[in-house]
């Protein structure tokens, strides 16, 4: 090994090594964050009245919905990890509370939907919860790229954890 | 209040979506996760003792995790069926049964719990020096601002 090969290989171990510190650097900030967040909900109460569970399969239906997507019973059991049985019970509760209604599955009659019943507003004040205005100013100081960068990483993120522990069904496009 | 424009919709939208997710995972996982967090335990138990040239007997590791011998019973009977360990008659004790940590099964648990760790990181690997910046900065802010919204202390 020539001297060169020797200095590219120790190059490439160091640049190796300083991008897994930077990136564990990144998955450390989203930690605390996470922590933060989860203590400043604890602090304001602001779950809109609703039980945990009940929110976050809510907010996984405005998702889909969102993303043009039609979602069933089946893939939220799968989703949240929950007995179908479960699920029946929690989005009893949900239609009760005029937050969806379940209806045929267009393509497959024996099938449901969830279908949400809020209008676009609402749907996207139900995702948010509480925003706070200094989230708003940080978020607004921001220029496009840094925008597009973080918005880019939570989308693989999100993704990323979406395909922890979980066989979800293939998408069914809505239209 | 500050009317935002479409793209912090959208940004907000992301990091909010990333919680829901996150938290759904966590939902998900809470079994495997929490008997991979005993196992693991137990095995740390196990290779120190090794490395000490202690040897543990089955009573020693129900005492050490605070487990009845009867689910002491069962994990090891899980442990063993996955490899990780193995029972083994006391050397000098007739009436116990030690255990004994298999070869490479430290590494091998400390991979199956890394292995949530490890889908994140390979996201946060493809990130340019610049672009991990922005974003632990944001992240920071992001901290900051939930730290400083307590409706306990009157408003700045």
């Amino acid at each position: 090994m020539t001297n060169e090969a020797l200095d590219t290989a120790h190059h490439y171990w160091f640049d190796n090594d300083a991008q897994r510190q930077r990136s564990i650097e990144v998955l450390e900030a989203m930690r605390t964050f996470r922590a933060a967040e989860s203590a400043m909900r604890r602090r304001t109460e602001s779950s809109m009245g609703m039980g945990e569970n009940d929110l976050l399969a809510l907010r996984y239906v405005l998702r889909a919905h969102r993303d043009q997507r039609t979602t069933g019973p089946k893939e939220l059991a799968t989703y949240l990890g929950v007995s179908s049985a479960s699920t029946t019970v929690l989005l009893d509760r949900l239609e009760k509370g005029g937050h969806i209604r379940r209806e045929h599955s267009p393509f497959d009659r024996r099938a449901l939907i969830i279908v949400p019943t809020a209008s676009t507003d609402d749907e996207v004040r139900t995702t948010l919860g509480d925003v706070h205005e200094r989230l708003v100013e940080i978020a607004e100081q921001l220029s496009e790229e840094e925008a597009r960068t973080i918005i880019d990483f939570l989308t693989d993120m999100r993704e990323a954890v979406d395909e922890i522990d979980a066989v979800l069904p293939h998408p069914v496009p809505a239209e | 209040m500050t009317i935002p424009t479409d793209r912090t919709v959208k940004l907000l939208l992301a990091l909010a979506d990333y919680r829901t997710a996150e938290q759904a995972m966590r939902m998900r996982t809470r079994k495997s996760m929490r008997m991979g967090a005993s196992d693991l335990q137990a095995l740390r138990f196990l290779l120190k003792a090794q490395g000490e040239d202690r040897i543990v007997t089955s009573r020693d590791l129900a005492q050490h995790l605070g487990m009845t011998s009867a689910s002491m019973t069962a994990m090891l009977d899980r442990l063993v069926a996955g490899g990780h360990a193995h029972r083994q008659p006391h050397p000098t004790d007739r009436r116990s049964i030690s255990v004994i940590a298999s070869i490479g099964s430290d590494e091998e648990v400390r991979q199956t719990l890394g292995a949530m760790h490890n889908r994140l990181l390979d996201v946060a690997m493809k990130l340019t020096p610049a672009q991990s910046l922005v974003i632990t900065r944001f992240l920071d802010d992001v901290t900051a601002s939930a730290d400083s919204i307590d409706p306990t202390l009157p408003s700045p």
